[in-house]
């Protein structure tokens, strides 16, 4: 295990995202210019693309080391782990994100279009999403979240089986021996001896033989091939979004907003995380301070 | 089954002599069936250029067929919702039974489910058949005024359809459904709303059980016109029927019957039997020379829009004068609703009742 490489590969795809923000908000003013071709800005969107592509087969490297590091990163926040999905972000999120992108100015479009000012378009929000684009885009939030939910079940199976074999019968047999050992300890003793329990307890807990490493092994290899499989369809549910159903103009707008938000939420946990951190080591501090005037009295 | 559907206006055949009997019964069940399947194969394509949807899902007509569509559209989103269970049915020419005149009949029904998406689906698999079959069966019976006649054909095909989804049939097909998800033990908890509306020549005709809704968008600026009322356990008359049968309204996040449903009336929901009534409310509307268009619409359309603001959305799309303005209409709305943060699947049928276009 080497937390520092896992570390540096999570810096890297951070530092990717912010110039992949700067790329794209220079896209979305060129576009709104009207100095962008979709040429252009399919060139950026597939940058992008690109840029989670390369994340997601690091990782992939990466997991089969230490699957279970990505699934509570340590160099991630609190909130930012509680978030995660598998690793990562929920791919129904970015429908979600679509649905409110989409919304913003259809309000008013529409008042234009009852008050009769517009001049005949109908309203389809700022993003300008249409009809058929709708149907495309709910189409694939059913198949993204069945594809969740079967993925959501691995991990449930899982976690699971943590409480049955390989691991369990383990756990049992260690237990009834000790049991046994202590039984007959204490018969040769002619008594219970709490020192000969804490003897055992602390054989137990050496005991780390390969029976042990090969059933953790086995669960983090489990949980690699999940990680590997949800970045799979985070990738696969953003390319499609971004590819296939949305015109370039309308991916740059929402790949930027998604990285914005990524970047927003990671930004305001640290800031809120290392003042929470700052509090408690002042409250240690105060502690302190009273322990040391309690012998003087 | 693709969650979404947009239905492109259906094209306008020259006006002549409508074709009636079982032959043309076949032919709008082959429709329907064509209508399903092509909906099916575009559920499991990864993206579909829009010009291809549009193909795919617009009706064209065989050279011996002479009937008379009507435009409409429709959408269906599952939206914020993580599953879809809602469901919607529009079935051209569903009755082999004419009017008296000989006119046509169109069927239009929006099912929002509960629990799961089973009984939703077979509402809108089936409702179609079973009214078909009441009409046919109370046509025979000519002593009864026309709109008796409707409520009694209507009750009739939603106590059936009620019948048919708690059955121990009934649950077996379910167990079949791709997208059922609830345990065998818990399909007596799933339901659905179901508002149907049946457009002839010279009327509408509406039955509606649950919260879903049917207005009707009258010219000239007069107000919509609701064809349903929606069925919550606080209406006074409901509460009355509620508590007279036995049950309670417990008030948990809104009026809720037992303390669970917030609609009191259903199909399905099998142990909330009797307090949550599959019978629905029937309405007969004549229709006039100045109505502009019928709006169907599940309550994630209606808890975020009103009836005012839907129909002048909708009249809007209308003064384009564009064909499609049914499918804009429908759609413009889908999205009107997830703008102001609907929390629900949002389905919306719009149908165009202009006397001119036929």
């Amino acid at each position: 295990m080497d937390m520092a490489r896992y570390e540096s590969c999570y810096r890297h795809w951070i530092a990717g995202q912010e110039a992949g923000l700067a790329e794209l908000e220079a896209a979305s003013a060129n576009a709104a210019a009207g100095r962008a071709t979709d040429a252009e800005l399919r060139t950026v969107v597939e940058r992008c693309m690109l840029g989670y592509q390369d994340y997601a087969t690091r990782r992939r490297a990466l997991s089969r080391e230490d699957g279970v590091a990505f699934f509570a990163p340590p160099w991630c926040t609190a909130f930012e782990n509680s978030v995660l999905w598998l690793g990562g972000c929920r791919p129904s999120l970015t429908v979600r994100l679509l649905y409110n992108l989409s919304g913003e100015g259809l309000e008013a479009q529409v008042e234009e279009l009852l008050g009769g000012l517009s001049n005949g378009v109908i309203p389809t929000g700022a993003l300008g999403i249409t009809s058929a684009q709708l149907v495309l885009i709910n189409d694939l939030h059913s198949r993204t979240v069945h594809q969740e939910n079967a993925l959501s079940d691995r991990l449930a199976t899982l976690q699971e089986d943590i409480a049955d074999r390989p691991l369990l019968p383990i756990v049992r047999q260690r237990e009834l021996a000790a049991a046994a050992r202590l039984g007959a300890a204490a018969a040769a003793s002619g008594s219970c001896d709490g020192a000969a329990r804490r003897r055992l307890r602390a054989a137990r807990l050496g005991a780390a033989d390969a029976e042990v490493d090969a059933a953790l092994d086995s669960y983090k290899a489990a949980l690699s091939r999940l990680l590997v499989e949800a970045d799979e369809l985070r990738m696969a549910t953003a390319r499609a979004l971004a590819t296939e159903i949305l015109t370039p103009r309308q991916a740059v707008e929402m790949l930027a907003a998604g990285k914005h938000l990524h970047l927003s939420v990671r930004d305001w946990s640290r800031r809120r995380e290392a003042a929470a951190g700052a509090q408690q080591q002042l409250g240690g501090q105060s502690a302190g301070t009273d322990n040391t005037v309690r012998p003087s009295t | 089954m693709s969650m979404a559907q947009v239905c492109c206006d259906s094209a306008v055949a020259a006006t002549a002599a409508p074709v009636v009997g079982a032959e043309a019964e076949a032919r709008a069940r082959a429709r329907a069936e064509r209508r399903s399947r092509a909906g099916e194969s575009g559920a499991w394509k990864h993206a579909v250029a829009a010009g291809t949807a549009d193909a795919t899902r617009k009706r064209s007509l065989g050279a011996g067929e002479l009937l008379v569509a009507r435009k409409h559209g429709a959408a269906s989103v599952a939206g914020r919702r993580r599953e879809m269970e809602d469901a919607v049915s529009v079935r051209d020419a569903f009755c082999a039974e004419g009017t008296a005149d000989g006119g046509r009949r169109d069927f239009y029904g929006v099912f929002d489910g509960h629990g799961c998406s089973h009984v939703a689906e077979a509402c809108r698999d089936r409702m179609h058949e079973l009214v078909a079959e009441e009409l046919a069966a109370t046509a025979a019976d000519s002593s009864v005024s026309a709109a008796a006649a409707w409520t009694v054909a209507m009750e009739r095909s939603f106590a059936r359809m009620d019948a048919e989804v708690t059955s121990a049939g009934g649950r077996a097909a379910a167990a079949r459904s791709s997208t059922c998800r609830c345990d065998a033990h818990r399909c007596d908890h799933v339901g659905s709303t179901a508002v149907v509306a049946v457009v002839e020549e010279h009327s509408v005709i509406v039955a509606n059980c649950g919260d879903s809704r049917a207005v009707l968008c009258r010219g000239d600026g007069a107000p919509p016109l609701p064809l349903s009322s929606d069925h919550k356990p606080d209406r006074p008359d409901e509460l009355e029927r509620i508590e007279s049968a036995g049950g309670r309204v417990i008030f948990w996040e809104g009026a809720r019957v037992l303390g669970v449903l917030a609609m009191s009336r259903a199909v399905g929901d099998g142990y909330l039997k009797p307090y949550v009534s599959s019978v629905p409310e029937v309405t007969v509307t004549d229709r006039s020379d100045g109505d502009e268009c019928l709006i169907l619409g599940s309550d994630g359309l209606w808890d975020v829009v009103s009836n005012e603001a839907a129909c002048e959305v909708a009249r809007a799309c209308l003064r384009r004068g564009r064909a499609k303005w049914c499918a804009e209409a429908a759609a413009l709305l889908t999205k009107l609703a997830l703008a102001r943060r609907s929390s629900d699947n949002v389905s919306v049928v719009v149908i165009d009742l202009r006397r001119r276009n036929h």
